[in-house]
């Protein structure tokens, strides 16, 4: 399968009655190997740091607010789809502000548009800073924007199945979709970085 | 099976994933102190009711204090009755002997009167 796992989740038992102590260690451990991970696959769908960042943090709170108590086996598809959800929300705010803007300056007259900067292309954007120091390996910079091309939920199938090794059934609850929707998006993921990349890539 | 392009895909972006410089990481990381510090069990006081309540209710008392009319909180002291049957004949003479005879000469001279034709 595709998304097998060679991770361990953080802990399989239920830990609601658990020590404050070992679940908040539990929970560390958890948070600790997936946010690289997780920062990635917000990064990927928004291309801001700090939006991405902010999506992340989110989704970190809200599972430790909402979802602390829940075997610790459920928090790797509970958190991903918190941070989906965070993502889109993100999505969504950027598109009202992107048709706003829009607007603002169809109104403007010409000299003045250029006053209002464009706040996302003037942000830094540090996190191409370790693909530049991997100039050499193409074959990284050429994944990275293939899935960057990949529509959203292409995108987050492939992460969540092949990148973040969670199953079927996980990664449905993860994108709140069904388990056959999953199985197409990944799919036409699968197609799509064929065509960018060649199967035969190292 | 894992086709190459996965397995290929999969080690590029998770090596991708951990590369993060050291500035995301250190933001990272406190993103995750900060959610973390919500797992921290609150104060047993904090979680049971008790507390607020009082508060309530000592804030409501106060206000109450400061809202009340003047008028209502110095009422007059209330008067003591005279004890009407607590008064003897003494009373009517005075404490140095100059009772109503003594303001009287009409009754004076008839209590005189009375007295000689005795």
């Amino acid at each position: 399968m595709s998304a097998d796992d060679d991770r361990s989740p953080a802990g399989a038992t239920a830990l609601g009655d658990a020590a404050p102590g070992a679940q908040r260690q539990a929970m560390e451990r958890f948070l600790a190997e997936v946010e690289k991970r997780a920062f990635q696959l917000a990064w990927l769908a928004l291309r801001h740091e700090d939006d991405a960042l902010d999506a992340v943090q989110d989704a970190m709170l809200q599972l430790c607010r909402r979802y602390a108590e829940r075997p610790a086996d459920e928090w790797r598809p509970l958190f991903f789809r918190i941070l989906v959800n965070k993502v889109q929300d993100q999505r969504r705010r950027r598109t009202v502000r992107g048709r706003w803007l829009a607007w603002w300056t169809q109104g403007q007259p010409a000299d003045a548009e250029e006053a209002v900067p464009d706040v996302l292309d003037s942000t830094p954007d540090t996190l191409l800073e370790p693909t530049r120091r991997l100039e050499g390996e193409g074959a990284l910079r050429a994944v990275a924007a293939a899935v960057q091309a990949l529509p959203p939920r292409q995108q987050q199938a492939f992460l969540l199945r092949n990148v973040e090794g969670l199953d079927v059934a996980g990664t449905a609850l993860a994108m709140g979709c069904s388990e056959g929707s999953v199985k197409t998006h990944y799919f036409r993921a699968l197609q799509a970085l064929r065509l960018a990349v060649g199967e035969d890539m190292p | 099976m894992t086709t190459p392009l996965e397995q290929a895909t999969r080690e590029l972006l998770r090596s991708r994933a951990e590369s993060l410089d050291g500035r995301l990481r250190s933001r990272l990381n406190r993103a995750r102190q900060v959610a973390l510090d919500e797992l921290a069990p609150p104060g047993r006081w904090s979680r049971t009711p008790i507390l607020p309540l009082a508060a309530a209710l000592g804030a409501a008392a106060v206000a109450l204090l400061l809202l009340l009319p003047h008028g209502t909180r110095r009422s007059p002291a209330p008067v003591a009755p005279v004890a009407v049957a607590a008064l003897d004949d003494s009373d009517l003479m005075g404490a140095g002997g100059e009772g109503l005879l003594d303001e009287d000469p009409t009754l004076f001279a008839l209590a005189a009167a009375d007295e000689a034709a005795k």
